[in-house]
């Protein structure tokens, strides 16, 4: 019997870091997608309250369950549900919601950039269109939108210092190089940076 | 007076905005000249007495500097040189840096003596339309000979002609209240909107903030007024609320409130830091915006108005107050209105003597009177200058009186202000034309948008008390639209007594009785058009102003007409016996100053023009040296030379021959799948797809070819059934966006009642072809021992998820493009790479190799395949020869409208292979086909050829084409015309399957 096969990521490990911000792959993590059969959305949030004490948000940002479980609201009737690396999500899930939902593995089609540090909001205001003011796209809260020519799910870090970019495993490296320009063009000096 | 003073620039007095410690050198045309820091290019050469500055567009003329801001029509240079030499920037704009190297265009050999000078000789003949009407014959000649030479002696600078070294960066920002321009108005709008607690943005075009706070000597609260102007300043940058943006030109209105703005990040240094943006193209969206942009002052028209020491009278004074250089000793000052006159004490204080004044308006100025009598000067009411004299530059003017007779006075300076035009671009960026205010003599905005809010000088307010009560209201109305708090009031200064104005509608000095006589009076400098071209086009009929602009080129270039188009019109309203109302304006669109093409394009150049996508194997691929090629987005491996090969095509026949008789694999990971489950997935299918869909097996896979709703080809592929309810579609690399929209448009809006649900898997999964006899054996290797893949348990079309290499997650499915015995097997894309790195590893001993595209579409082709080529949006299932596919029992997609009869008209050009009758007679994609020994005409056309290849198995070029009644005519001799290179090659119609069309590879 051959060996197993071993896994490559789509990015290189390393941080990369310029002006005070850092640049770097988020631990990998097992998602699954959730769709939700016809008008079967509350049975599945009763379901998933019953097992994970936690139903999927209305509004698009994330909310946490039990053993570092995520839900993320992605999209029109479609959530991503996120555990740790070796967790065996898709079984969990089906356990729990069987036959309520669109169940889909995803914890290869998708990598997270988390870009940090002091300015980093500007930085994201370079590629992204959004109002990122903590006013409007508070702590926590999600959007689908664009990064530069790039689709992602950008998410603020609930302590406000963070940006998660998903994209594309293959768009990765493509994302990874507009952030990593935009952070070496640096921070306009207009920009308020917030403490 | 053209010489260059050889000491040190005279010593600055009263300057606001330099600063005279910081010393600075740079060159204009090779010569060095000293500047200090807050000097722009115009104030230092003036500082250094250097007053001819280029040559005029049409006629050589020497130009000076007209103006001290971006409206500059004269004074454009090139700065810098090798690949960061940029022609066309205004001087008036450009901040001087150490070591900045500036550069007179548009003449030859020098500035002082210019061989085309000659042209202004021609000038009888370059009036308005000589190009339209000289260069009219032979037509030919345009492109080839006239439009060259005129280029040639017409023009601006010269662009680099390298590729730009510097990049630039977009930018998006938002807030509640833009304010644009930071003179007494936006200040004062800034602040009031920023303590109501509303966010805001100030945008200034300028390095400096004040705007004419720094241009007038004016005071407020008893201080010079610019001081109030950087004490507000330094309060904004202090407010959290508040981004203030200076070197930001917003030269755009947009809908939605978005504004387009261009900040200048590095173009006051020699060159930008390392990876520091040359400039930024910043979006910023702002719920309200005050405009406070100021105004321009225009010129008078008088006959040789153009010599350089003309200048603006406002501008005269900005030099003064703001860089401490006087542009004149001895000045002419010529104005219709009351502030021109604030130019008599500027500059008799500033040391010059006052010559002459001449104020145009017919009823005597008590304010005119009382500086003559306090400078000294002549006094002409009524007057007019009727001519100017000097050879590189004003030395006298000839001013006529009241009565007519003209007298001379020796001057280097004569100021001209024929009023103050409204700076009200972004007001007519939504197609809102400005209306006439009699009142001022000028254009004000019109509108009335619930968003826009006009404050200052640009809505035709004059006086520094108004203008600040105007912008601090402004701010106010403007934060209290975004719910903000507006109840308290802004502290705003004193500003003593109220400037007077006065204006009367003088546009000219010209001598109608004898227009001719004293010399060529402009009203558009950058583009040579004289009160003579305007009144000429009047009397051709042209009366619209949109038509006068395009036949005189008026208002055309870098200036935009800033300083020209209210005096053209008013003189096109005086020929044509019409009012100004009457005659109207010409619409502003945006940019309202030049923007760099490269900030345009931002960081999205060259190869980041667009994002690539790579698949899992790229960086092995990358290893084995291949060959890469776009598809979409997407970098597949085009091609895998080895050692000793020497050309493309022997790699991509040794790759052929490679699958046909050993094995070979090729990442299909590109290919769009879709996810599909649900309990109405099935009857999903049914209606996307021309086929049936009901009764495919549970493990099994099915080609599917999908419609657009016009009836027309729209994008095939597989599609496997992995439980009763779930299944996963593949498409097309290239339409797979395309098809996952339509998927959400035909469930979100045609069948919502559909319980299914669907997510792209695309990146998800590793997919690679494995194909070739050879095939089953090599990854037999892999799969984990319980899971049966023989002929007989998991034939042609079958599907599986299985496990590899014990335990691992895999998909496989028995499918084939090639036309050999093949599969594609998926694993989780982080897997890929190791994949293929373990086929060749495993598959060593069966002969294995990768494949790139190039081999999979010789293999396609083969195989009679449609891909790409022949669903190119205009085939229909009947033209693909797939008409028995579409189902007569069930509702699809198309289906309606592919029965039209000109859909399934047999004579339409159908798939046919094609084979030349010499095999070595190249087939060429796009030739067309036609009857043999027919003349190759339009009218014998009978269709083409999509795709084409040399076929390793053949032995032969082979082709796929669309021919009418195709079907029908297999073992005809037809001609092939590729008309590109002009040859007709003789081919055999046959059938599209030209390898295995029983079939039986694939099966094995």
């Amino acid at each position: 019997m051959p060996d197993r096969l071993l896994a490559t990521s789509a990015l290189p490990q390393e941080a990369y870091r310029v002006n005070g911000m850092m640049l770097s792959l988020a631990p990998q993590r097992v998602t699954v997608s959730i769709g939700p059969f016809a008008g079967r959305l509350g049975e599945l949030n009763a379901a998933l309250k019953k097992a994970f004490k936690v139903t999927l948000p209305e509004d698009f940002i994330t909310v946490a369950g039990p053993d570092g479980l995520l839900f993320t609201r992605a999209a029109h009737n479609q959530w991503l549900c996120s555990a740790p690396e070796g967790t065996d999500l898709l079984a969990t899930l089906s356990t729990a919601c069987q036959s309520l939902a669109a169940l889909t593995n995803q914890s290869d089609s998708r990598v997270t950039l988390t870009l940090s540090g002091k300015g980093a909001e500007s930085i994201v205001a370079k590629l992204v269109a959004l109002d990122l003011h903590p006013s409007v796209f508070v702590p926590g809260q999600t959007a689908l939108t664009l990064a530069g020519h790039v689709p992602v799910i950008l998410t603020r870090h609930t302590d406000a210092t963070a940006y998660d970019f998903t994209v594309f495993r293959s768009l990765a490296q493509s994302l990874h190089h507009d952030i990593f320009a935009a952070m070496n063009g640096g921070i306009p000096t207009s920009e308020r940076v917030c403490p | 007076m053209n010489t260059p003073s050889k000491l040190s620039p005279p010593k600055r007095t009263r300057a606001n905005g330099v600063d005279t410690s910081k010393a600075l050198t740079f060159t204009f045309d090779g010569r060095a000249y000293t500047a200090y820091e807050g000097d722009t290019l115009a104030s230092a050469l003036l500082a250094n007495n250097v007053r001819l500055t280029g040559r005029s567009f049409k006629y050589h003329r020497p130009r000076g500097i007209l103006s001290a801001g971006p409206e500059e029509p004269n004074a454009l240079m090139e700065l810098r040189t090798g690949a960061r030499r940029e022609p066309n920037s205004r001087a008036t704009v450009t901040e001087v840096f150490h070591g900045l190297s500036a550069a007179s265009q548009n003449r030859w050999p020098s500035l002082a003596f210019d061989a085309l000078g000659v042209n202004g000789l021609l000038s009888p003949v370059f009036t308005a339309g000589f190009y339209y009407k000289t260069f009219m014959w032979p037509a030919c000649f345009w492109e080839k000979v006239y439009e060259p030479m005129i280029r040639n002696a017409a023009g601006l600078g010269r662009a680099a002609k390298e590729a730009d070294p510097d990049h630039y960066e977009q930018a998006n920002a938002f807030c509640d209240v833009l304010v644009v321009g930071s003179g007494p108005a936006g200040l004062a709008a800034a602040l009031s909107a920023a303590e109501t607690g509303a966010r805001v943005i100030l945008c200034e075009q300028d390095y400096l903030t004040g705007g004419r706070l720094r241009a007038e000597n004016i005071t407020l609260d008893n201080k010079p007024a610019w001081q109030w102007g950087e004490e507000v300043t330094a309060r904004l940058r202090a407010m959290p609320n508040v981004r203030l943006m200076t070197r930001s030109c917003v030269f755009g209105r947009y809908d939605g409130g978005t504004f387009g703005v261009i900040e200048r990040v590095a173009d006051h240094l020699p060159q930008p830091e390392e990876n520091q943006p040359r400039q930024r193209y910043w979006r910023i969206v702002a719920k309200q915006c005050v405009v406070a942009t100021g105004a321009i002052e225009r010129p008078v028209v008088f006959p040789n108005n153009d010599r350089p020491g003309v200048m603006l009278a406002g501008s005269v004074r900005t030099y003064i107050n703001r860089y401490g250089v006087a542009p004149g000793r001895k000045a002419v000052i010529y104005t219709n209105n009351d502030d021109g006159l604030r130019t008599v004490t500027d500059l008799y204080q500033a040391g010059a003597d006052i010559v002459a004044i001449v104020d145009a308006r017919p009823v005597p100025s008590p304010l005119a009177q009382s500086l003559a009598q306090q400078t000294g000067a002549f006094l002409f009411p009524g007057g007019r200058i009727s001519n100017t004299l000097g050879r590189l530059g004003v030395a006298a003017a000839v001013i006529g009186n009241k009565a007519g007779k003209d007298q001379r006075f020796a001057c280097d300076l004569i100021a001209v202000s024929g009023g103050w035009n409204p700076d009200l671009a972004l007001t007519t960026h939504h197609g809102t034309r400005p209306v006439y205010n009699e009142q001022i003599a000028a254009f004000v905005p019109s509108i009335k948008a619930h968003d826009l809010h006009i404050a200052g000088m640009v809505a035709g307010t004059l006086t520094t008390r108004d203008t600040l009560h105007e912008g601090a209201e402004a701010g106010r109305k403007a934060a209290a639209a975004c719910g903000f708090d507006s109840a308290g009031t802004t502290e705003l200064p004193s500003a003593g007594v109220d400037e007077t104005y006065a204006i009367h509608p003088t546009w000219s000095g010209i001598d109608q009785t004898a227009p001719q006589k004293a010399g060529k009076a402009f009203i558009d400098f950058q583009n040579d058009v004289t009160a003579k071209d305007v009144k000429q086009a009047a009397q051709e009929g042209f009366r619209s102003v949109e038509h006068l602009k395009r036949y005189t080129t008026l208002g055309m270039a870098t200036d935009q007409g800033k300083t020209s188009n209210v005096n053209a019109l008013a003189m096109l309203a005086e020929f044509t016996d019409r009012t100004i109302p009457e005659t109207g304006t010409t619409l502003i669109r945006p940019p309202a100053q030049p923007v760099t093409l490269g900030a345009i394009a931002g960081p999205n150049r060259e190869k980041h023009f667009k994002p690539t996508r790579l698949p899992p194997t790229h960086q092995w691929a990358t290893e084995q040296n291949a060959v890469f090629t776009s598809n979409g987005l997407w970098q597949r491996a085009q091609w895998y030379p080895r050692a000793g090969e020497t050309h493309w095509l022997e790699t991509v026949n040794r790759e052929v021959n490679t699958v046909r008789n050993a094995v070979g694999f090729c990442d299909v990971t590109t290919l769009g799948k879709i996810d599909i489950q649900g309990p109405d997935a099935a009857s999903f299918l049914e209606k996307l797809y021309v086929n049936a869909w009901q009764k495919l097996a549970v493990g099994r896979a099915r080609y599917g070819l999908m419609l657009r709703e016009d009836g027309f080809a729209f994008d095939d592929g597989t599609t496997a059934r992995l439980s009763p309810t779930h299944y996963v579609m593949t498409t097309t690399t290239a339409n797979a966006g395309p098809a996952m929209q339509h998927l959400e448009f035909c469930h979100q809006v045609l069948w919502p009642e559909l319980d299914v649900q669907f997510i792209s898997v695309t990146d998800e999964w590793a997919q690679i072809a494995v194909a070739g006899p050879n095939s089953r054996e090599v990854i037999r290797q892999l799969i984990d021992p319980a899971f049966d893949i023989s002929n007989e348990a998991f034939g042609y079309m079958a599907a599986a998820e299985i496990t590899i290499c014990g335990g691992q997650q895999a998909r496989l499915f028995r499918l084939s493009f090639s036309g050999e015995l093949a599969y594609e097997l998926a694993v989780p894309a982080r897997f890929g790479d190791a994949l293929a790195r373990r086929l060749m590893e495993v598959g060593a001993p069966y002969g294995i190799a990768p494949y790139g595209t190039e081999a999979l579409g010789v293999m396609r082709i083969e195989k009679g395949h449609p891909a790409g080529p022949e669903l190119n949006g205009q085939t229909t299932a009947h033209d693909l020869g797939m008409g028995r596919m579409l189902s007569s029992k069930k509702e699809f997609i198309g289906k309606a409208m592919a029965a039209r009869p000109a859909l399934t008209d047999p004579r339409r050009p159908t798939l046919v292979g094609l084979r030349p009758v010499v095999a070595t007679d190249a087939l060429v994609a796009g030739s067309h086909l036609l009857p043999k020994g027919s003349p190759a005409s339009a009218e014998y056309d009978q269709g083409w050829i999509s795709s084409s290849a040399w076929s390793p198995t053949c032995n032969s070029w082979i082709a796929l084409g669309f021919l009418s009644e195709g079907p029908s005519r297999h073992g005809e001799i037809i001609a092939v015309h590729n008309p590109l290179s002009g040859t007709v090659t003789e081919a055999e119609i046959v059938s599209p399957v030209f390898v295995d069309p029983e079939g039986k590879r694939l099966h094995a």
